[in-house]
């Protein structure tokens, strides 16, 4: 019951945030020098024309009117009209968004799959060779850029080996006739992982890293605790320790990591996309800023945060229900 | 183990020494030596420390080369000595922005023994697409890399410092707002409010390291806050405050050198995420922008040549990742150095 309690206190507590978010936003796009009227009609416009478009676009009004105006649409789901495509913001993203949400879910699942049992190993191996190598590969790891890192696996496996497409994900819900070489729903998730493997390691290598080096240091702190010595001088076996006593007192600082890993992963995939082609939300901000799409920049802007402040929620939550310390805010 | 036994010594043989010299500066600049003797134990931080001191020395001789030349070479006694803009690279090798039609010349015609990419004694890494020799676009690009980055961070961490050193001496609503700003500020992805900075305010490589800077304001403002709440406390601030020292000398020369030590930590890992980014901002075309090499630029650029030349697209990106590497593992051991309850 609390847990609920706590969770939707904690939901609550992240509008004012997103309030914020949508003030600075408005304000970093409204600082803009060029108003995307000027850009749109060129340099000798014709008054009547500036006009009509101006009324349009709502920018005839005062700037705190139309942040009054923008905030009354948000709640309706409508951020306004791209310049650019002439189509509804929100209707944008809804297409570009499960691309992107792929990717990330994937690479997320794909990095704590490999780190959690890799800083596990090294925690318990410390100072031996897998200790060693596991952290400079994690070195490694968070000090590469990732679309480096894609354009090195591209250059392997698509160019040099040719077994791994580059470009064109497929979205494994896509219907089989829609997608070239798959018959069957079957070969379309097939097609699908293909075109998926190579950007969700690029993403997922950083994340991966960075979710390991917490994983040893928070699980060699924990081996190092009075109880868990205890439990050695009592002849607990070690695997038992590690397995009963350890392993999920280890874990809540890595769910911090998780959440917190979620900012470097927007980033991460603005980059991804943009190597591997991908038409995500990140290839959506960077060409509409490129187009001084105004709207639109501030509507990625907008989703891309709500994303975050949804993972860190989720975190949140998920700490309060793995860490029964943590007190949902009740009375003490 | 020795450390904590060559720390009492440090400790003490610094104090006394320094004693009369001013009582303030004694407790953090034992620190500093102390932590400096632990860095150079650490092989890992003191490689990572070699490999900054060699990047920055790059960065200063080709930034002198890229910039004082040219300031020298508009007056006539400097011209006479034939300085002029890149007159060190054009000594050694040819300048790494010419794209005139000799260097043009020099790219051999793709299909033959030395195609572009492939390194002769004159061009180890080979040329790149337009004839420039990469290896001196590389060490041209270590000039945008170090300079960005070092500057991103420090806007961040003076910005960080401000904020949070404020907010945590007067607490109240003061550090309210300012704490519920970073926090939104801190809501949106480092990256997408980078860009929003960038669209707001055009792309160049000066608004993107600003934009760097104040997107990392927030980490380092709740960094020095929460050193600065647990220091605010001390008995020496009470004494200050009690002997009638004004706020702003008690935040400056007690609050802050006493909160320093995890922000250095913070500083030094910021500078290669920053160094990440700005490389990732150029890469998507909105930091440094054709000619001046940069490495992300370089890998933009790379990206439409990789069957041609695929070393193109791996050089830069090593160059990247071997400075990272740097800043992180001296990160690390300043980390390990100034935590001693962590060994490792």
């Amino acid at each position: 019951m609390s847990l609920i309690r706590y969770s939707t206190r904690r939901v609550l507590q992240a509008v004012p945030v997103l309030l914020g978010v949508v003030a600075i936003t408005f304000a970093l796009i409204n600082a803009a020098p060029g108003n995307p009227v000027d850009i749109m009609l060129g340099p000798s416009p014709n008054q009547a024309a500036v006009e009509t478009l101006k009324a349009k676009y709502g920018l005839d009004q005062p700037i705190h009117i139309r942040f009054w105006k923008y905030l009354v649409n948000l709640v309706q789901l409508d951020m306004g009209r791209s310049i650019y495509y002439d189509a509804p913001v929100t209707a944008k993203i809804a297409q570009r968004l499960p691309a992107t949400l792929l990717l990330m879910g994937s690479s997320f699942a794909f990095a704590i799959a490999a780190a959690v049992p890799l800083g596990v190993v090294s925690a318990q191996r410390r100072n031996k060779p897998t200790d060693h190598l596991t952290r400079v590969v994690s070195l490694v790891g968070v000090s590469t850029p990732s679309f480096w890192i894609g354009l090195v696996l591209i250059l392997v496996f698509s160019f040099h080996l040719g077994v791994l497409p580059a470009t064109n994900l497929v979205m494994p819900w896509a219907p089989p006739s829609a997608v070239a070489g798959a018959s069957t729903r079957l070969g379309v998730l097939v097609v699908a992982g293909e075109h998926l493997l190579l950007p969700m390691l690029s993403l997922g290598t950083l994340q991966m890293a960075a979710i390991t080096r917490i994983e040893r240091s928070s699980m060699l702190e924990v081996l190092s605790d009075d109880y868990v010595r205890l439990a050695r001088a009592y002849g607990v076996k070690e695997r038992t320790i590690l397995r009963k006593h350890a392993f999920r007192n280890a874990q809540l600082p890595v769910i911090t990591i998780i959440g917190l890993q979620l900012t470097t992963a927007i980033g991460g995939a603005v980059l991804t996309e943009t190597v591997f082609e991908i038409n995500g939300m990140g290839r959506l901000i960077v060409s509409s800023i490129s187009r001084q799409d105004f709207p639109l920049v501030m509507g990625t802007t907008l989703v891309f945060a709500f994303v975050f402040v949804v993972g860190v929620i989720l975190t949140d939550i998920s700490y309060a229900y793995v860490d029964p310390r943590v007190s949902y805010g009740d009375q003490e | 183990m020795a450390t904590t036994h060559s720390d009492s010594e440090t400790l003490g043989g610094e104090s006394v020494e320094d004693f009369d010299e001013s009582e303030q500066s004694v407790e953090a600049r034992v620190g500093w030596r102390y932590t400096l003797s632990q860095v150079r134990e650490d092989p890992t931080a003191f490689g990572g420390f070699l490999v900054i001191v060699a990047a920055a020395v790059v960065a200063v001789v080709t930034t002198i080369d890229a910039v004082v030349f040219e300031f020298l070479a508009q007056y006539q006694v400097f011209a006479q000595f034939g300085v002029e803009k890149y007159w060190l690279a054009k000594t050694v090798w040819m300048s790494p922005v010419q794209e005139s039609a000799d260097t043009t010349a020099l790219l051999p015609p793709v299909g033959i023994e030395n195609a572009y990419g492939q390194g002769t004694w004159a061009h180890p890494l080979g040329t790149d697409d337009r004839g420039r020799d990469i290896l001196l676009r590389l060490i041209y690009g270590t000039r945008i890399a170090i300079m960005v980055g070092v500057l991103a961070t420090a806007i961040g961490l003076v910005g960080g410092m401000v904020v949070g050193a404020v907010s945590g001496y007067y607490g109240g609503w003061v550090d309210d707002v300012l704490m519920r700003l970073a926090e939104t500020l801190y809501a949106i992805p480092f990256l997408v409010l980078v860009l929003a900075f960038i669209a707001a305010f055009g792309r160049s490589i000066t608004f993107a390291m600003i934009g760097v800077g104040v997107a990392s304001i927030p980490k380092f403002a709740r960094l020095i806050r929460s050193r600065v709440v647990s220091v605010r406390e001390d008995e020496y601030v009470e004494a200050a405050k009690a002997a009638g020292v004004r706020d702003r000398n008690i935040i400056l020369r007690h609050v802050i050198p006493n909160s320093f030590a995890p922000v250095l930590v913070q500083a030094t890992l910021q500078v290669g995420t920053a160094i990440i980014i700005i490389a990732g901002l150029s890469f998507l075309g909105f930091g440094i922008q054709p000619p001046t090499p940069s490495w992300g630029q370089m890998l933009s650029v790379s990206r439409d040549h990789m069957i041609a030349d695929p070393w193109f697209s791996i050089w830069p990106g090593l160059c990247i990742l071997v400075t990272v590497v740097a800043f992180n593992m001296f990160g690390d051991g300043l980390r390990d150095a100034l935590d001693p309850r962590l060994d490792n």
